[in-house]
């Protein structure tokens, strides 16, 4: 039994909302200074201390903007696209309300031809994007211009992710 | 002499107050001030969690939880931008700051004498816009001054478990455990006269680059407390304080390796 509930077919619940949205209930320690997001902390109580302290101002975007998506119907593209597909939008959505400490800002969601979903970050030095399907592995591409890295593979080989998204996702 | 350097490590500078007589119902005045005064340098604004300035007391009150229950509009925080977002400016009731920030890689950092000028006119803006709109002057309860300094790997050490050749600490030499990293806050009185006026707390917290692989460590130090006398003069008065025991902690904590390679002048 998933603990999500949808309405129809792909409709995103409240209750969804409030899982991703769920980082705001956190009394949040908040900072006089700007660059204290630049940098990924590297010791475990440091980043709990600082997840904290970021806003999940992205997750009402986010949540909408799945929402919109799940309007669209069969040949939305006019190529043959599918509809979106409810199993690979729960999994999205799971993946991101565990990763939600380390998201920065609202990501960019598009549909997939298959009918999953695609969401991207983009900062100054980082580009992040994972992509859902239909009954396959999240696939992640990472890319950083500084460090001229190029990583493209299934989630469950990508040990930095959550390092990963602290970066692409960084408003600084 | 205070000891200065050429290639400083610092990427961040906040001098604040806390302010007293501006409640939750000043806000919409602090944003006509940013729309009438100081919008053509800062064009940007971002809406922020509010900032609660923790209140240095003597003897220590210890650790507080700080819980806020809004009875009327949510106090926010305004971060208005210049275009590069290099300053900004932070109007909370009950709460104002000037920040520089380093944001090009090679940006360098403009020295506490531009920092405080800052300070003083956008200080002295706010106080003229107040008293012109019938609020009056604000009165400074508290000055803050922080310096964030990034310390990265390179020539001196390469790894988190380097930190004694980034900092003069000896920690651990006896221990049979291998030290992979150090995350510290020591926490210092600041007085006048005997009589205890503030504190220095510095913070070092290893953390990554923003390539997400160099090591490096944050050390951030604030020097909070009591204005040195009524006013503004009293607020830079405290600052100028806050920053020189900020400069001598810098100094003490870090390693003379370090220091040559930030070209020490002195």
């Amino acid at each position: 039994m998933s603990a999500l509930a949808w309405h129809g077919d792909t409709h995103p619940t409240f209750a969804d909302r409030e899982r991703l949205e769920s980082g705001r209930r956190v009394f949040r320690r908040s900072a006089a200074t700007a660059t204290s997001r630049e940098v990924f902390p590297a010791a475990s109580e440091s980043i709990e201390d600082e997840v904290h302290s970021v806003s999940r101002q992205w997750a009402t975007g986010l949540f909408e903007r799945v929402a919109e998506l799940a309007q669209l119907p069969d040949n939305w593209d006019s190529y043959g696209g599918s509809r979106m597909k409810q199993e690979p939008a729960q999994r999205l959505l799971d993946m991101l309300v565990k990763l939600g400490p380390y998201i920065q800002s609202e990501p960019s969601v598009s549909l997939t031809g298959a009918g999953g979903l695609n969401c991207e970050w983009r900062s100054q030095d980082a580009h992040l994007a994972l992509q859902i399907d239909p009954a396959s592995d999240p696939e992640i591409y990472f890319c950083n211009s500084s460090a001229g890295m190029e990583w493209e593979g299934s989630a469950s080989h990508c040990s930095l992710l959550k390092r990963w998204l602290w970066q692409a996702s960084s408003t600084f | 002499m205070p000891i200065s350097f050429t290639s400083p490590p610092v990427v961040e500078v906040v001098a604040g107050v806390a302010l007293d007589g501006l409640g939750p119902d000043a806000a919409p005045l602090l944003n006509a001030f940013w729309a009438e005064k100081a919008r053509k340098v800062f064009p940007s604004l971002e809406q922020q969690p509010p900032y609660m300035p923790a209140m240095e007391e003597f003897p220590s009150a210890g650790a507080t939880i700080e819980l806020m229950f809004n009875v009327g509009a949510p106090v926010t925080r305004l971060w208005a931008l210049t275009p590069d977002g290099q300053e900004l400016l932070q109007l909370q009731p009950g709460w104002f700051a000037c920040n520089w920030r380093k944001v090009q890689p090679h940006g360098e950092y403009d020295r506490w004498p531009a920092r405080r000028e800052a300070f003083e006119k956008w200080f002295l803006a706010l106080s003229r816009f107040l008293v012109e709109e019938g609020v009056g002057e604000p009165k400074v309860t508290q000055c803050e001054v922080t310096y964030v300094n990034h310390i990265r790997a390179g020539g001196v050490w390469k790894r988190h478990s380097d930190f004694q050749r980034v900092f003069d600490v000896t920690f651990g030499s006896h221990a049979a455990l291998a030290v992979e990293q150090v995350s510290a806050q020591v926490d210092f009185i600041l007085d006048k006269g005997g009589e205890p006026r503030g504190r220095l707390h510095a913070k070092i917290l290893p953390a990554f680059d923003r390539d997400g692989m160099t090591p490096l460590y944050v050390l951030e130090m604030t020097a909070r407390g009591r204005p040195d006398g009524d006013g503004l003069d009293g607020a830079l008065a405290s600052f100028d304080a806050g920053r020189a025991a900020i400069n001598d902690g810098f100094v003490a904590l870090t390693s003379s390796a370090m220091h040559a390679e930030w070209g020490r002048e002195v």
